[in-house]
């Protein structure tokens, strides 16, 4: 009976013994690569060169984060200089008005054009009740009349 | 030359070229005994080895030099090994141990194992074994490649590769036993 082959006892070699490829094939193997190799992709300019290092989930988290980022500043920037966008605040607003003369104001609101109605009217009389009484000062009998020629869903206001 | 001259000359466009060259030179017969290993046939051996440096060219600009640039290269070349040994295994529709049998039909028709019948049973035990194993044992037989640089080749842990490369041993050597009574 044979005893058990063991690998230890057999003479080691360091390739197995395959047949050696053709003569000079390692000298002519290395313009065989050259002749294969694709072109690269250019090159990168120097400022972007560090994003082709970067691992494809970073680089994907950070376009997101700059597309958004786009988002949010051209947002921001456009309600800064949209140009019916309060420049003043309110109380400045409103200071600046009082300081106008009220014939002014009523040249103004009864310029041909105006287009002003009882629409544009109710909320100041809604805010100061019995403003109109300063200006119209009119007998019981020319506000009845008034009154009988408005349209009901304009007279609601008055 | 060293590895760090020749990545530094590739990374400068102008002596690219020079450095590939260089790289090629320095590394192609590891390279191609590593693959010819694994698939027996020159000619498959060619075209793998040629594949290998290809894909070296294409992402060495990439190379991040974690590891050695040999260990890179040689894990890239234990990958083309594996798939274009895969790929014919799905293309004919082949169980793990026909290839085997296709390879050990191309050692007999090697000439170098004529007449050196145990070396040629020694072989066609080798081919017996699963491709990762065969991996493993070339590697860690042939090579002599330590067992942490086998790690960062093949991506497993070293205590996963001592298991395999004792398992694989012990297999070559009860097919050697069998083959001789």
């Amino acid at each position: 009976m044979k005893t058990a082959f063991k690998l230890d006892a057999h003479p080691r070699r360091p390739l197995p013994p395959l047949s050696a490829p053709p003569a000079h094939y390692f000298d002519q193997l290395p313009t065989r690569v050259m002749d294969r190799r694709p072109a690269l992709p250019r090159a990168l300019a120097g400022g972007a060169a560090w994003w082709a290092l970067l691992p494809g989930a970073l680089r994907t988290g950070l376009a997101s984060v700059a597309v958004l980022g786009g988002f949010a500043g051209s947002f921001w920037l456009s309600g800064l200089g949209s140009p019916g966008a309060p420049a003043v605040s309110a109380r400045a607003a409103t200071a600046a008005l009082d300081a106008v003369p009220q014939t002014e104001l009523v040249a103004y609101l009864l310029r041909p054009g105006a287009n002003l109605d009882a629409t544009d009217l109710a909320p100041l009389v809604a805010a100061r009740p019995g403003m109109a009484e300063t200006f119209l000062q009119p007998s019981p009998a020319e506000l009845t009349e008034a009154l009988d020629a408005q349209a009901a869903e304009d007279a609601h206001y008055l | 030359m060293e590895d760090h001259e020749i990545l530094r000359l590739f990374h400068d466009p102008a002596s690219r070229n020079l450095a590939f060259n260089q790289l090629v030179r320095k590394y192609q017969r590891k390279v191609y005994w590593h693959v010819r290993k694994m698939v027996v046939d020159h000619a498959d051996a060619d075209d793998l080895t040629q594949d290998v440096f290809v894909k070296v060219w294409k992402h060495l600009e990439n190379f991040r030099q974690d590891a050695q640039l040999f260990t890179w290269i040689y894990r890239i070349a234990t990958n083309e090994c594996l798939s274009f040994l895969g790929s014919k295994r799905r293309r004919f529709l082949l169980p793990l141990n026909d290839v085997g049998a296709e390879l050990a039909e191309k050692l007999e028709a090697d000439p170098a194992l004529a007449g050196d019948e145990i070396e040629l049973t020694l072989q066609k035990a080798i081919l017996q074994l699963p491709d990762k194993q065969r991996l493993v044992f070339n590697l860690r037989y042939y090579d002599e490649m330590p067992y942490e640089q086998m790690a960062e080749v093949t991506g497993t842990s070293v205590g996963a590769l001592k298991a395999s490369y004792h398992h694989a041993v012990k297999k070559v050597e009860d097919y050697v036993t069998r083959a001789s009574q």
